[in-house]
């Protein structure tokens, strides 16, 4: 994991490096100006590279006699909830608030609290439209409709 | 003005009926979110960071500091009834009070945490008031290059504190001054790093990546470990009133737990993990019964809980008097201040007495708030400890997405906090600390601004940082921290290998 970790960073320096290449640069800057920090930064990078190298030449030949567990990344439960949190932020505000919301706790809440369907449901609707009424209606803070319930509303309005 | 007149005018801002109310409702919240699995007081603060929008800034800082104590209470009660800490620092808790639950003083653990806590803040807090103004007169007379040198220090002394490998610290703090640098340079108006999105211009929102980081990050981490089986919850038993014989063998472990906690929260990076194991240790040299400690000592729970709660006061001390923070909490707080516009720094007290004075008082009055709040609620507190994490972490999630999105309207934004949410999962995953992460972001601008003054005042000489004696010392110092951990184990195997050889 080191190892990778430190290639990321390097890769993350040879980008930054990259994008600090680009600034403009006005001739009345200061007289650092807006690229020297970022420079710096690129260099504290790779001296982080450099030491996070050093730790695990040091380590593995400490493991070579004692073997280390490492917590691994387990991408089951991330890429999914994630994921769906994606989907959930992409239909915020196309669905509305209220109905995103229930439809994306729905979900969730079978998934990780199985079996308990008509607690889940409960939970799911009932935090969906009483913190939209609260936040929204009652407190005024800006949560979408969605296009669904403006189309019915206009809809019905003839 | 004197200091006594700030100090009443401090009480009078404290005092305000709406203040009052800030204060209720901070440890209210703090002690429900220590309580809750998973969210710990950075995700608290974090949390609530969107609701502050629009208040004044010592109102929203009173609230927040509130929830940090009141999170922190909440912490040491999970730590004593299922024998896990809601934050680092309450783990030394564990080790005796959850052995006084299960031998049924449940109820006396939680009431010494109580009162240890509050002892302990009420003298810290004193502390926090002589030491953070001593301190800023000092720090006024620091130019650009000294005040550079002092945040490097900051950085360095928090991050190779605050992880196992000092590679991946320097790794996450100079991400956290690169995430700091995107959007419209400060000084010539230049674009960095925005990729072109006219959402970077202004570069990212503290609290998009303050909530992705704690508050995402830790769903995922909890959504994760739910599957990986149950921890048994012990009944709250016994008075939650300190026996005679109990205030005996407290009483000198609270107040020495007091002092070491303020003075190593007040050093950055140490904090109170290490002011609570040293309190601890201090307590198993000084008892007359040291085999009791690890059985359910009450003096085991009173220490370090008291320098668990004094290192938070004392965390403060850097951040009000020199803008410098010496903890992730401090550190988000600081973000909190400059999204209010206030440059935090020696000139803070003297520029807002008010928020200073009202803030440090309104922690005496947060104090008796968790005090009375506490001992008589805990009992309906902890049945949150049975809410379903299944149901409780997408309730969380749900949160997040609404503090970022009711503050600019803008789904980009929510784009990035999980963007940053899986982030801090990975960090944490990875064992890659994230409060220097939060450091480096929070000082990045003012780091950069001291930077490029003192070359401004220099001419563009660089030598300007070394020729200060005070700026040379503190970039020693800080290379020290990083190159100490990694150089000397290797020159100690070497040593060691030229002496097999020489055998």
């Amino acid at each position: 994991m080191p190892l990778i970790v430190a290639g990321v960073a390097a890769l993350v320096a040879a980008l930054y490096f990259y994008g600090t290449t680009q600034i403009f640069v006005s001739p009345f800057a200061d007289p650092a100006g807006p690229r020297a920090y970022p420079y710096l930064l690129v260099a504290l990078m790779l001296v982080g590279v450099v030491v996070l190298s050093l730790e695990h030449l040091k380590a593995r030949r400490e493991t070579a006699t004692a073997p280390r567990a490492e917590s691994a990344i387990r991408w089951s439960p991330l890429l999914p909830v994630s994921a769906w949190t994606l989907v959930y932020i992409l239909v915020f505000e196309w669905l509305g608030y209220p109905l995103a919301t229930a439809i994306y706790l729905i979900v969730l809440m079978t998934v990780f609290n199985p079996g308990k369907h008509r607690t889940n449901l409960a939970v799911s609707l009932s935090f969906a439209v009483i913190s939209y009424v609260l936040l929204a209606v009652l407190l005024g803070a800006q949560l979408p409709a969605g296009h669904v319930v403006e189309a019915l509303t206009n809809h019905f309005r003839g | 003005m004197s200091a006594i007149h700030y100090i009443l005018q401090g009480f009078e801002t404290a005092l305000l009926p709406l203040n009052l109310l800030y204060v209720f409702v901070g440890t209210l919240l703090g002690t429900i979110l220590g309580i809750l699995p998973g969210i710990g007081p950075v995700a608290g603060i974090a949390l609530l960071m969107p609701v502050t929008y629009g208040m004044d800034p010592t109102s929203a800082l009173i609230l927040l500091c509130g929830m940090y104590y009141g999170a922190q209470y909440g912490g040491s009660a999970t730590a004593i009834l299922i024998n896990t800490p809601g934050e680092a620092s309450s783990m030394i808790t564990c080790i005796d009070g959850y052995q006084m639950a299960r031998k049924g003083r449940a109820g006396a653990a939680l009431a010494v945490s109580a009162w240890g806590s509050f002892i302990a803040g009420t003298l810290s807090v004193i502390g926090l008031a002589a030491l953070a103004t001593a301190l800023s007169k000092l720090a006024l007379s620091f130019g650009p290059a000294e005040y550079f040198g002092l945040m490097i220090f900051s950085l360095a002394a928090v991050s190779a504190l605050s992880g196992k490998s000092p590679g991946m610290s320097i790794i996450a703090v100079v991400t956290g001054m690169m995430i700091a640098t995107i959007g419209l340079d400060s000084q010539t108006g230049s674009t960095r790093f925005t990729l072109g999105l006219q959402d970077l211009e202004n570069g990212l929102a503290f609290p998009i990546i303050a909530i992705g980081l704690f508050a995402l990050g830790e769903v995922f981490l909890t959504l994760e470990e739910k599957s990986q089986g149950k921890t048994e919850i012990i009944k709250l038993s016994g008075s939650t009133w300190m026996t005679r014989e109990d205030w005996r063998r407290s009483a000198g472990p609270i107040v020495r737990g007091g002092v070491i906690g303020f003075f190593l929260g007040v050093l950055p990076g140490i904090g109170g993990v290490l002011a609570s194991i040293i309190s601890y240790a201090t307590e198993v040299r000084l008892s007359k019964r040291p085999q009791e400690f690890g059985q359910g000592a009450i003096e085991g729970v009173a220490g370090p809980e008291a320098a668990n709660n004094a290192a938070a006061s004392g965390s403060f001390v850097p951040m009000l008097a020199m803008g410098i923070p010496g903890s992730v909490t401090t550190a988000v707080l600081l973000g909190v201040l400059i999204m209010f516009g206030i440059q935090p720094g020696p000139r803070m007290i003297d520029d807002n007495p008010g928020l200073f004075w009202g803030l440090v008082n309104s922690m005496y009055v947060g104090n008796v708030m968790l005090l009375i709040l506490n001992l008589p609620l805990i009992g309906l507190f902890v049945r949150i400890l049975y809410t379903p994490t299944g149901i409780l972490m997408p309730l969380v999630l749900v949160f997040s997405v609404i503090g970022i999105y009711a503050t600019d309207t803008n789904v980009v934004e929510l784009e990035f906090l999980l963007a940053f949410g899986v982030l801090g999962y990975i960090f944490k995953k990875i064992e890659m600390p994230i409060a220097p992460l939060v450091l480096g972001l929070v000082l990045g601008d003012t780091l950069e601004k001291s930077f490029r003054q003192a070359l401004i005042l220099s001419g563009g000489d660089p030598s300007i940082f070394v020729k200060s004696p005070i700026c040379l010392g503190l970039l020693l110092v800080s290379l020290a921290c990083f190159l100490l951990p990694v150089v000397l184990p290797l020159l100690r195997s070497r040593e060691i290998a030229e002496s097999a050889e020489n055998a």
